[in-house]
């Protein structure tokens, strides 16, 4: 299913849903309709090593400075912001959103002490942050110091307004996540890893529940998206996707496109999302992850997935690679029985467009395949 | 396309100031946990003196003396380390006085022939001029300055070719990233050589050895286009 | 010259000035400040003194040490950073950046036996080593291909930096209103 016009960018009315995905990393741009994108995340391009995203806006057409109006940090592992600080500073009309759980004093020291070059740069994620950071000082100074304070992501909060003109449909995009408790747990783990007097020097990696990403509701008239990021099912009433289920103020639609979170694992899975919020047969779109010695999806979340929806596609297939090295440094390597592996190889691109009232067209560029094919 | 493998190799960090020789000593450096226990104890010690103390460890030699302090080492498979072994020391004792820092990296290469060696010290120093005036001279040491660095910071570049005293026939290029204090301070504290430290390693190093590699070629090659 | 300590590392403040002591012993200060005079000129250049020919330019001190620094030398193939991301039981996982290529999705899984005794304490979550290999040239002129890892080693967070960190991060704070969700909420 390899897209046949892949340079041409979207109608005006005509909303589109792409996910890029390497093998570690994630991004997905929305076409909202009037010719205003919205990215949520950053992935980067393993050959070209440059933002996805970027990539693609030149080869369709669309200029970041002026098209892009919402960048969305779904939340801070590295795996969903590579390249995040480059994107932002092209899209210079462009607010930036992150979780509320990082609009804390903690997170921007945790930035700030990471900016000390305890390690190399671009291990941890952080400094796509930093880079941020800086791009929002320098447009408040570029406008006179007058603030222009990130958007905060919390559950129920609206994050985009519009009216895609042509055919007068109403476009919204609405966080679903993080919930109260699941900020508690956030702020907590941001202040558990800021840095102490007396305490060793180390770098800084996640832990534990993606408690802070962003869950959105993406809807353009009678298109809707559930944008899943790494929410994962907590076992806790009031925080994960039980919290969202359980809401009353979440939207009553349901959704025909799912990207479906944490890489199709089994804790980021929630069977009454399957029955409450998505719509029969609904297209689930995913990217994988491999690393820190762990593959998703798993063989039993793919058979579980294709269970729910025969249309289910992947953006890249789950392979690894040793990195052809001069023979002296192989020959260390295999004596010594260790094998580094790049798991950033090649890039896929899952495409989908629709006009109101018509179905979705799927395109599975580069990489992208069907995922219950992998199964069989 | 992978460079020359030098035949001998340095990496040294050396600072100017106001030191206090006879606190570095290994069993300082452990309790402060920026050498290993077991470094610290099979540490070979030289000197432990109120003006000068000298050891070294499996992968770097230490040398203090009142008004200078120097760290170096011969395996380049660990001189990051050697930067944060300095950058360990003076955040504990941040306030120490230092004028200069100097990185300094230093390889001799084994040149092919004679012939090859010969015609480096003409390329660096072409002989006619010295026709009738010296018998058969031939090139002892040549040193050349960057005196205004590209970086914007006070100090200077020196790189210094000679025959190589270890390998023979042989070439020793040397390479000294010099950074001075602002002139309007007599001494600074460590915050400055620190950040230097933390943000132009990388860069200083790879300078030097792209200096080195780029002029062996020129006089081993002939090539100076590139 | 005097090889090491005794098995313990005191942190006795006694053991360090006995060493002092049993030196001062040894080089008298008026003696040790005229060996010292006779070095290559000082505090003018940050240019190590011992190049290519440590004897022409200075008398060194009696007590130079010829260490394993100048008998050994080892030159790169391959360097990487690493971060450690997980921790089994024997084994740990890091993420590698490639300093080379600047790839930094590079994983590998190491046992604990690959860490010198000296760093094991280190290998937690976050904590960051060099990893290199290539040739070493042994003290009697062996080549041989070589790999360490060495964990990187910095000293605790001192209140210092950390109040530098706070203030830069309130100052960017200030500046672009991070934190300020009370007023992005009015403003719906």
């Amino acid at each position: 299913m390899a897209g046949e016009h892949r340079t041409k960018s979207p109608k005006l009315d005509e909303i589109e849903i792409s996910l890029f995905g390497p093998g570690y990393g994630e991004c997905i741009a929305v076409h909202l309709g009037n010719g205003q994108w919205m990215v949520v995340d950053s992935c980067i391009d393993p050959k070209s090593r440059e933002p996805a995203v970027i990539q693609y806006f030149s080869q369709i057409g669309v200029d970041p400075a002026t098209s892009v109006r919402l960048i969305i940090a779904s939340h801070w592992h590295d795996d969903h912001i590579r390249g995040l600080g480059q994107l932002f500073k092209k899209c210079t009309s462009a607010e930036f959103v992150c979780s509320e759980a990082l609009g804390s004093q903690d997170f921007l020291e945790v930035v700030y002490a990471q900016g000390e070059r305890i390690m190399a740069e671009n291990i941890s994620g952080l400094d796509e942050f930093h880079e941020i950071i800086d791009e929002l000082k320098r447009r408040a100074q570029a406008v006179g110091g007058r603030l222009e304070p990130p958007i905060f992501a919390v559950a129920d909060r609206c994050l985009w307004q519009s009216v895609v003109s042509s055919v007068d449909v109403p476009c919204t995009v609405h966080a679903l996540s993080p919930s109260d408790a699941a900020l508690l747990a956030s702020k907590l783990e941001i202040a558990r890893l800021s840095p102490k007097i007396k305490t060793p020097k180390r770098g800084i990696w996640p832990s534990g529940k993606n408690h802070a990403a962003v869950v959105l509701w993406v809807s353009v008239g009678d298109r809707v998206a559930l944008l899943g990021s790494d929410l994962e099912e907590t076992g806790d009433p009031y925080s994960g996707w039980q919290v969202i289920l359980k809401s009353t103020r979440k939207p009553q639609a349901k959704a025909s496109i799912f990207k479906v979170p944490h890489h199709g694992s089994a804790t980021g899975d929630n069977p009454g999302v399957w029955k409450e919020m998505l719509a029969d047969d609904p297209i689930a779109v995913l990217s994988p992850y491999m690393l820190c010695g762990l593959t998703l999806p798993q063989k039993s979340d793919i058979d579980r997935l294709c269970s729910l929806t025969k249309k289910a596609f992947i953006t890249t297939p789950q392979k690894s690679r040793v990195i052809k090295r001069e023979s002296a440094v192989e020959k260390t390597l295999k004596d010594l029985n260790l094998s580094p592996k790049q798991v950033n190889i090649s890039i896929g691109h899952i495409r989908l467009r629709a006009t109101q009232g018509e179905p979705w067209k799927v395109e599975l560029l580069q990489e992208a395949q069907s995922l219950c094919k992998q199964s069989a | 396309m992978r460079q020359p493998t030098p035949d001998r190799y340095t990496r040294s960090i050396v600072l100017l100031g106001d030191f206090n020789p006879k606190i570095y000593q290994p069993a300082w450096f452990a309790a402060e946990n920026l050498i290993g226990k077991q470094e610290a104890e099979g540490a070979k010690i030289g000197v432990i003196h109120p003006d000068v103390s000298i050891f070294s460890v499996d992968w770097a030699r230490i040398e203090i003396l009142r008004e200078r302090f120097l760290v170096e080492t011969t395996q380049q498979l660990i001189d990051k380390p050697l930067r944060d072994l300095v950058l360990g020391t003076f955040s504990i004792l941040r306030h120490t006085p230092i004028r200069v820092l100097g990185i300094n990296t230093s390889m001799h290469f084994r040149v092919a022939s004679d012939e090859i060696y010969h015609n480096a010290g003409h390329r660096l120093a072409p002989k006619d001029i010295w026709e009738g005036v010296l018998d058969s001279p031939g090139l002892t040491r040549i040193m050349m300055r960057e005196s205004v660095r590209k970086d914007g910071k006070r100090g200077y570049i020196d790189v210094r070719i000679e025959p190589s005293a270890e390998v023979m026939p042989g070439l020793f290029i040397t390479v000294n990233d010099h950074y001075d204090c602002d002139a309007s301070q007599e001494v600074i504290g460590c915050d400055k050589v620190l950040t230097i430290l933390k943000d132009d390693w990388e860069v200083a190093t790879a300078r030097a050895e792209e200096i080195i590699y780029t002029l062996l070629k020129r006089v081993t090659s002939g090539d100076c286009s590139k | 010259m005097i090889r090491g300590l005794s098995s313990t590392i005191a942190q006795d403040d006694t053991l360090q000035n006995q060493l002092v002591a049993q030196f001062e012993r040894q080089y008298p200060s008026e003696r040790m400040k005229a060996f010292l005079g006779q070095d290559a000129p000082k505090g003018t250049t940050a240019r190590a003194v011992d190049e290519n020919n440590p004897s022409e330019d200075r008398q060194p001190p009696l007590f130079r040490v010829t260490s394993n620094v100048t008998e050994q030398m080892a030159i790169a193939l391959q360097r990487w950073e690493g971060m450690v991301t997980t921790i089994k039981e024997d084994t740990f996982v890091a993420r590698l950046k490639d300093l080379s290529t600047d790839i930094a999705e590079e994983e590998v899984e190491m046992t604990m036996r690959d860490v010198s005794d000296d760093d094991k304490d280190l290998v937690q979550i976050g904590a960051i080593f060099y990893w290199s290999i290539g040739y070493e040239t042994t003290a009697t002129r062996q080549v041989k291909r070589t790999s360490i890892i060495k964990f990187r080693r910095l000293p605790a967070w001192s209140a210092h930096e950390l109040n530098t960190i706070k203030k830069r991060a309130a100052e960017a704070a200030m500046a672009i209103g991070w934190g300020a969700q009370d007023e992005v909420a009015k403003a719906g």
